[in-house]
C-alpha cells in the first residue's frame, strides 16, 4: 500500500480554444459501495472522463503467507478459506494438491471426484457473485438478490457437507474429510435441475437482452488477447479476451485428467464477454457437475495421512483454476511440520494490474463497470 | 540449504498429464534453443508436478526472460515468489506458454546481505506488481522498475516481514495510548487508586472530564483527592466509592512512578 | 354568505387533503416500494413492525427525526441548510393544483400545467445547491449532473404534454353539453377541464392515451428523470457517486430530500394521471346516479369518493410502474443519458407536435382527425420503441447515422476493433506475437 500519493498536486488541462480547467482528483475507496471491499482508486479526473487511475491495495492484508509459515500443513488448508473468500473450496484444493505434489501421493479416486463437484459448485457460487455485483454496480437492483437466493442452495449443500457454511476446512492432503450426507447427492441434483431450468434462463432475460446493459458493457473496458497474455490475466477475462486458455483444460488436475471441460471464450473482449463467459461457466459446471455426478467412483475418501504432517524436503507449484483465474500454491518443504515457503499466487492480484490501462478515456460511470467485469476479491489481492 | 532430496536419488514426481513424459520432452527440447541463446548449458531439472525448472544467475535474468518469450513461447510470467533460504534469496519466476501448455520455474539466487535482481517489466508487463511485491515481502531491489515502491505494506512499515530474520512479535512495546487502567492492576482496588492517582498527576487539573466519560467515579473522585475536599458527599455516596485515609495525609502519598 | 362560507370549507378541506395526502403517500409509498420489491426479487421484505411490517416507515420516519444532523464545518453553510428547504417547498406547492375529485380541486387554477412545469423546474436549484454547498467531491459531480439532467429532460417533458393541449382544443370545438368549457376551440391547460374533455358525455372513455401513447411514454420517461429515479439516477448514483448529492446530508435535512424526491413521483404520476389516464373517470363516476340514490349531499360525497378512488388507483399503477422499472433496469451513463435526451427525446416530441398539429387540422371531420391522430401516435411509439435500441445503442457513439454521429460533442471512449481472430481460432493469434 503506497500511502504518499499526492493527492492536491492537480493539473491544468487547457483545450484548443485556449480554456483553462483543472484536473480533480478523487479518492475512490477504500470505503466506497462499490469497490468489492477495501480497494482504493485515486482517479484523475477531466470533467467526468477518467485521466489517470492509481489502485492502492494492501487495506485487507492479513500476512497470510507468513501465516502458513507458521502453522502446521493442516491449519493452512483452513486458513487459505480466507484468502479468496468467494471460492474457498478451491483454495483447500489447491492447498492440499500441493502438499500432495511434494508427498508424492494422489487423493483416491472418489475423493478426486468429490473434489470436482465442489469445486465446479464454488465456481457456479463465485460466478453468482460476480454477475449479481455486477448488476448491482451497473444500477440493477434485482440481479445480486436472485444470485444470493441460487448461491444460498449451494452454501447449505457446502455446510451439510463439511459442517461449515462459509469456511469449509474440507480438503485434507490425500482426500476429503466427509463422505456425503444421506440424500445430499437428491439435494445437489434437485439444486442442479432447478438452477439450469429456472435460474439461469431468468438471469439471461433481466440482464443479457436489456438495452441499457448492453449500452453500458459493449464495447467498454477493452482488453486486447496480446495485452491480456502480457499482463498475466487468467480465468474468464482472459478467455473474454479470446484466449483459449483454460487450467482445467491446458493443465488438468485431479479429476479434470477423466471429465472434459469446454473452455468458454468469447472475442470481443469487452464488459459483455467477460459477463457472457461467466454466465456460459456456469452452464457449463452444472454440465460437470452432473457428469460427476453420474461417474461418482466408489470406494474410500482418503488416504491414510500421518496426522503430523512432514512432507519430504521439495517443492512444488501447483495451479488450479478458480473462478477469478489461476490460483497457484507455490511450497517448499524443507521435511519439517511447518512449509518453509507457501507463495500464494492469486489471481485477482493479477487481474488488477491492468486496471489503469483499460480507465484511461472512459466516464466516471465505467470506472465501476470496467471494475465490476474483472471481478477482483480483496481477500484475493490483499492476502 | 538446499531443498533437493536428500536421499535416494531422483524421486519419479507424480504424472499430472497423461502425456506428461511426451509432454516435459518436447519442452526439454525447446529448452535447448534457450542454451545457444544464453551462450552456455542452463541448468535444467525435472520437479514435481510435470514441471521443468531452470536456473539462471541475476545478470541474465533479462537476457533469459527475453529469449522465453521471443523464441520459446512462454507469453505470460504468471508468478513471482521470493523465498528465504538463509544463506541467500531467491526469486522463483514462474512462466507459462499459453500455445503449448507449458510451465518453466527460473530460479535466481542473490545474495541476502544485497540482493539485487534486474526487472523484468521491459519484458513481462505483469512483472510489475509481481516484482513490488517482493521487494515488499523481501527486500530484493528489482533494477530497473519503474516504481519499486512498497505494494501490500504501509509505507512506514519497518523491514520486510517474509524474512526468516523478521520477528512476528514488535521488539519495542510502545506505551499504549489510552489511560484505562491495566485490567491485571485493577484487580485490586487499591492499585488501582493508586493508579488512577498517578495518571491524574500527569494530566494534571482540569482534564478530568476528559479522562473517562463512561468511569464517572475515576474523574470526580479524583478531584476530591487532590483538594482534600469533598469525602463523604453525596456524589461519593452515590458512587458507593469511599477513599481510603491515607490518600488524604499528604505525608502518605505514594510515590509518583 | 352561504357561498362564503361553502367556499372557506372547500378550501380547508381541500388543503388539508393535500397536505395530508403527502405525507401519508410518501410513506405508504416507501412501504409500498420494499413490499413491491421484495415481491419481484423474492424475498420478504419488512415484517418485523406491525402487521406484515406496515409500522415501518413510520418508525423510519421517527429515527429519522430524531438522528443528530451532522453537518461538516467546511460546508458552505447557508447553501447547504437552504437547499433542502428550496427542493422541498415547490414539492409542496405543485400538490395544490392536483385534482384528486372535482371537489376536491380548490386550486384549479386556470393555468395548472404551466404552474406544475414551473414548479418542478425549481427542484434543479435546490439539487445544484446542495452539490455546491456540501463541498464534497462526489456532492458536486452529483449536483452537477443532476442539473445537466434536469434541465435538460425539462424540455421533453413539457412538449410531450403539447399535444394533449392541442386535442382539447379539437374535443371542445362542438362544446359538449355539460362539460364546463367556456373557451370553445382553444385548448385548455387546466388539468380539471382536461379531464373533462377526457370524459364527454358522447365519449366518455376517450381517454388521451389512447389518442397519445407516445405522449404518455416520453412523459412518463422524462418524468422518471425529473424525479431522479432509475435507470436515470445518474445524480445520486449510489455504485458510482456514494450518495451523489446526498452524501453530506443526514437526519432531518436527508428526510426532506428523500420525501421532496418521493412527493415528485407522485406529481408526476398524479399529472399523468389527468392528461393521460382520464383522471377520476371511471365505473361509478356519474354524479346523476348517486344523487337520486343517497340525496344530493350524501350523493356527492359517495360520488367523490368514488373519484378519489379512481384517481388514487390509476396514479398507484403508475407509482408501481416507477418501483417496477427501479427493480428491472440498470443505470445509464451520462453522457448516453444526454444523448437519449438531446438527440432522441426532444426531436421526438417536436415530430409528435407537428404532426398532431397537421392531422388536426386537415379539412376533415373531427371524428375522423382525432382518430388520424390518434393512429398516427401509435405508429409513432412503434417506431420510438424500434429505434431507442439503435439510438441508445452499444458502442458510445450509438448506431447513429454517420451525419448525426459528426456533429456530437465529445470525443468518443478508445474503442479498438475487436479481433478477427474468429476465423483464424484463438490459439494462432496469440502464438503469433
Amino acid at each position: 500500500m503506497a500511502t504518499h500519493i499526492p493527492t492536491e498536486a492537480a493539473g491544468f488541462i487547457e483545450d484548443a480554444s485556449g480554456l483553462r480547467s483543472e484536473e480533480m482528483i478523487l479518492n475512490m475507496g477504500p470505503q466506497h459501495p462499490s469497490t468489492s471491499g477495501v480497494l482504493r482508486l485515486v482517479l484523475t479526473l477531466d470533467g467526468e472522463t477518467v485521466i489517470n487511475c492509481t489502485p492502492v491495495i494492501g487495506y485487507l492484508h492479513r500476512g497470510m503467507e507468513k501465516i502458513f509459515e507458521n502453522r502446521p500443513y493442516i491449519h493452512g488448508a483452513r486458513y487459505i478459506d480466507n484468502a479468496d473468500y468467494l471460492n474457498p473450496m478451491i483454495n483447500e484444493t489447491a492447498y492440499v494438491g500441493a502438499i500432495e505434489a511434494i508427498m508424492g501421493i494422489e487423493a483416491p479416486r472418489r475423493a478426486q471426484y468429490i473434489r470436482l463437484l465442489v469445486s465446479e459448485l464454488a465456481r457456479i457460487a463465485s460466478h453468482l457473485v460476480a454477475i449479481g455485483t455486477y448488476g448491482l454496480d451497473l444500477g440493477a437492483f434485482t440481479p445480486i438478490l436472485w444470485c444470493f437466493r441460487d448461491r444460498e442452495g449451494i452454501m447449505d449443500m457446502f455446510e451439510s457437507l463439511s459442517g461449515h457454511r462459509f469456511t469449509h476446512n474440507y480438503m485434507r492432503p490425500g482426500g476429503v474429510v466427509h463422505d456425503f450426507p444421506r440424500g445430499w447427492i437428491q439435494q445437489c441434483e434437485a439444486w442442479l435441475n432447478n438452477f439450469e431450468k429456472v435460474s439461469i434462463p431468468e438471469l439471461d432475460e433481466l440482464l443479457t437482452g436489456n438495452e441499457i446493459f448492453d449500452a453500458r458493457t459493449q464495447g467498454v473496458g477493452y482488453i486486447d488477447p496480446q495485452q491480456a497474455v502480457a499482463y498475466g490475466l487468467t480465468g474468464p477475462n482472459l478467455r473474454a479476451s479470446g484466449v483459449n486458455f483454460d487450467l482445467r483444460v491446458a493443465r488438468p488436475y485431479g479429476a479434470y485428467r477423466e471429465v472434459a471441460v469446454r473452455p468458454q471464450v468469447r472475442q470481443e473482449g469487452d464488459c459483455f464477454a467477460r459477463y457472457q463467459v461467466r454466465l456460459q461457466e456456469m452452464s457449463e459446471s452444472v454440465r460437470l457437475c452432473r457428469v460427476a455426478l453420474d461417474k461418482m467412483p466408489g470406494g474410500s475418501i482418503s488416504q491414510r495421512v500421518p496426522v503430523a504432517l512432514r512432507p519430504p524436503r521439495g517443492e512444488a507449484y501447483y495451479a488450479v483454476e478458480t473462478g477469478r483465474g489461476e490460483l497457484g500454491i507455490y511450497m517448499i518443504s524443507d521435511g519439517s511440520e511447518y512449509p518453509w515457503r507457501a507463495k500464494y499466487r492469486s489471481a485477482s492480484f493479477l487481474n488488477l494490474q491492468i486496471l489503469p490501462e483499460l480507465m484511461r478515456g472512459h466516464k466516471i460511470g465505467d470506472v465501476i463497470a470496467i471494475l465490476g467485469s474483472i471481478d477482483i476479491d480483496l481477500g484475493d489481492v490483499d492476502r | 540449504m538446499d531443498i533437493a532430496p536428500r536421499s535416494g536419488g531422483a524421486v519419479e514426481a507424480p504424472s499430472l498429464l497423461a502425456y506428461d513424459r511426451d509432454h516435459i520432452n518436447e519442452l526439454l527440447t525447446a529448452l535447448a534453443r534457450l542454451d545457444q541463446q544464453m551462450g552456455q548449458p542452463v541448468p535444467k531439472r525435472h520437479l514435481n508436478a510435470g514441471i521443468v525448472g531452470i536456473e539462471i544467475a541475476p545478470e541474465m535474468v533479462v537476457e533469459a526472460g527475453r529469449a522465453l518469450r521471443d523464441s520459446l513461447g512462454f507469453e505470460m510470467l504468471t508468478c513471482i515468489s521470493g523465498v528465504d533460504m538463509i544463506e541467500q534469496l531467491e526469486a522463483v519466476y514462474h512462466f507459462r506458454s499459453i500455445s503449448h501448455f507449458w510451465l518453466l520455474q527460473m530460479r535466481v539466487k542473490t545474495p541476502t546481505s544485497d540482493a539485487r535482481i534486474p526487472s523484468l517489466v521491459g519484458v513481462y508487463s505483469s512483472a510489475n506488481w509481481l516484482e513490488r511485491e517482493t521487494y515488499d515481502l523481501y527486500g530484493i531491489q528489482f533494477i530497473g522498475h519503474p516504481d519499486l515502491r512498497r505494494m501490500l505494506l504501509d509505507d512506514e512499515f519497518e523491514g520486510h516481514p517474509l524474512l526468516k530474520s523478521f520477528r512476528t512479535t514488535p521488539s519495542v512495546v510502545h506505551d499504549r495510548a489510552t489511560t484505562q487502567v491495566d485490567p491485571i492492576r485493577a484487580i485490586s482496588g487499591e492499585q488501582q487508586r493508586k493508579q488512577e492517582r498517578t495518571v491524574l498527576k500527569r494530566l494534571g487539573q482540569g482534564q478530568q472530564e476528559r479522562i473517562h466519560p463512561g468511569m464517572t467515579t475515576f474523574g470526580s473522585e479524583a478531584v476530591f483527592l487532590e483538594t482534600g475536599q469533598g469525602v463523604g458527599t453525596d456524589a461519593n455516596a452515590m458512587h458507593g466509592y469511599t477513599i481510603d485515609e491515607q490518600y488524604l495525609d499528604p505525608a502518605s502519598k505514594p510515590q509518583e512512578e | 354568505m352561504n357561498d362564503v362560507v361553502q367556499n372557506i370549507i372547500h378550501l380547508v378541506v381541500t388543503f388539508l387533503f393535500s397536505l395530508i395526502f403527502l405525507m401519508a403517500a410518501a410513506t405508504i409509498l416507501v412501504y409500498w416500494e420494499r413490499k413491491f420489491m421484495a415481491l419481484m426479487q423474492d424475498r420478504v421484505g419488512p415484517l418485523h413492525y406491525g402487521p406484515q411490517g406496515t409500522l415501518q416507515t413510520i418508525f423510519d420516519v421517527g429515527k429519522l427525526l430524531l438522528k443528530e444532523d451532522i453537518k461538516s464545518k467546511s460546508t458552505d453553510f447557508i447553501v447547504f441548510r437552504l437547499a433542502p428547504m428550496i427542493f422541498f417547498a415547490p414539492v409542496l406547492t405543485a400538490f395544490v393544483v392536483l385534482p384528486f375529485s372535482p371537489y376536491l380541486t380548490a386550486g384549479a387554477l386556470g393555468t395548472g400545467i404551466i404552474y406544475y412545469v414551473a414548479l418542478s423546474s425549481i427542484d434543479v436549484i435546490g439539487v445544484f445547491m446542495a452539490g455546491w454547498g456540501s463541498n464534497n467531491k462526489y456532492a458536486l459531480i452529483g449536483g452537477l449532473r443532476g442539473a445537466a439532467q434536469m434541465i435538460s429532460y425539462e424540455l421533453p417533458l413539457v412538449l410531450s404534454i403539447v399535444p394533449v393541449i392541442m386535442l382539447t382544443s379539437v374535443l371542445t370545438a362542438g362544446c359538449a353539453a355539460g362539460a364546463n368549457l367556456n373557451a370553445c376551440g382553444v385548448g385548455s391547460i387546466s388539468f380539471s377541464q382536461i379531464i373533462a374533455a377526457q370524459m364527454r358525455p358522447d365519449t366518455p372513455w376517450l381517454w388521451f392515451f389512447l389518442l397519445q401513447p407516445l405522449g404518455l411514454m416520453t412523459y412518463y420517461t422524462c418524468g422518471l428523470a425529473e424525479t431522479n429515479r432509475p435507470p436515470f439516477d445518474l445524480p445520486e448514483a449510489e455504485s458510482e457517486l456514494v450518495a451523489g448529492y446526498l452524501t453530506e446530508y443526514s437526519g432531518l435535512r436527508w428526510a426532506m430530500f428523500f420525501l421532496g424526491e418521493y412527493g415528485n413521483m407522485t406529481i408526476v404520476s398524479a399529472v399523468a394521471t389527468s392528461l393521460f389516464l382520464g383522471g377520476w373517470s371511471g365505473p361509478g363516476t356519474a354524479v346523476g346516479f348517486w344523487t337520486s340514490f343517497f340525496g344530493s349531499f350524501w350523493g356527492q360525497v359517495v360520488f367523490n369518493i368514488i373519484c378519489v378512488f379512481w384517481f388514487l388507483f390509476k396514479m398507484s399503477i403508475l407509482l408501481s410502474a416507477f418501483i417496477w422499472i427501479r427493480t428491472t433496469l440498470p443505470r445509464l451513463r451520462a453522457d448516453q443519458l444526454m444523448r437519449f435526451a438531446w438527440l432522441f427525446l426532444i426531436p421526438l416530441t417536436l415530430v409528435n407536435i407537428l404532426l398532431t398539429g397537421a392531422l388536426l387540422l386537415l379539412p376533415i371531420g373531427d371524428f375522423a382527425r382525432v382518430a388520424l391522430s390518434g393512429v398516427a401516435n401509435w405508429l409513432l411509439l412503434f417506431v420510438f420503441i424500434v429505434t431507442f435500441r439503435r439510438v441508445t445503442g452499444v458502442n458510445p457513439l450509438g448506431r447513429l447515422p454517420s451525419w448525426l454521429r459528426g456533429r456530437t460533442v465529445g470525443t468518443p471512449t478508445t474503442r479498438k476493433r475487436p479481433m478477427e481472430a474468429e476465423k483464424q481460432g484463438a490459439l494462432a493469434t496469440t502464438r503469433s506475437r
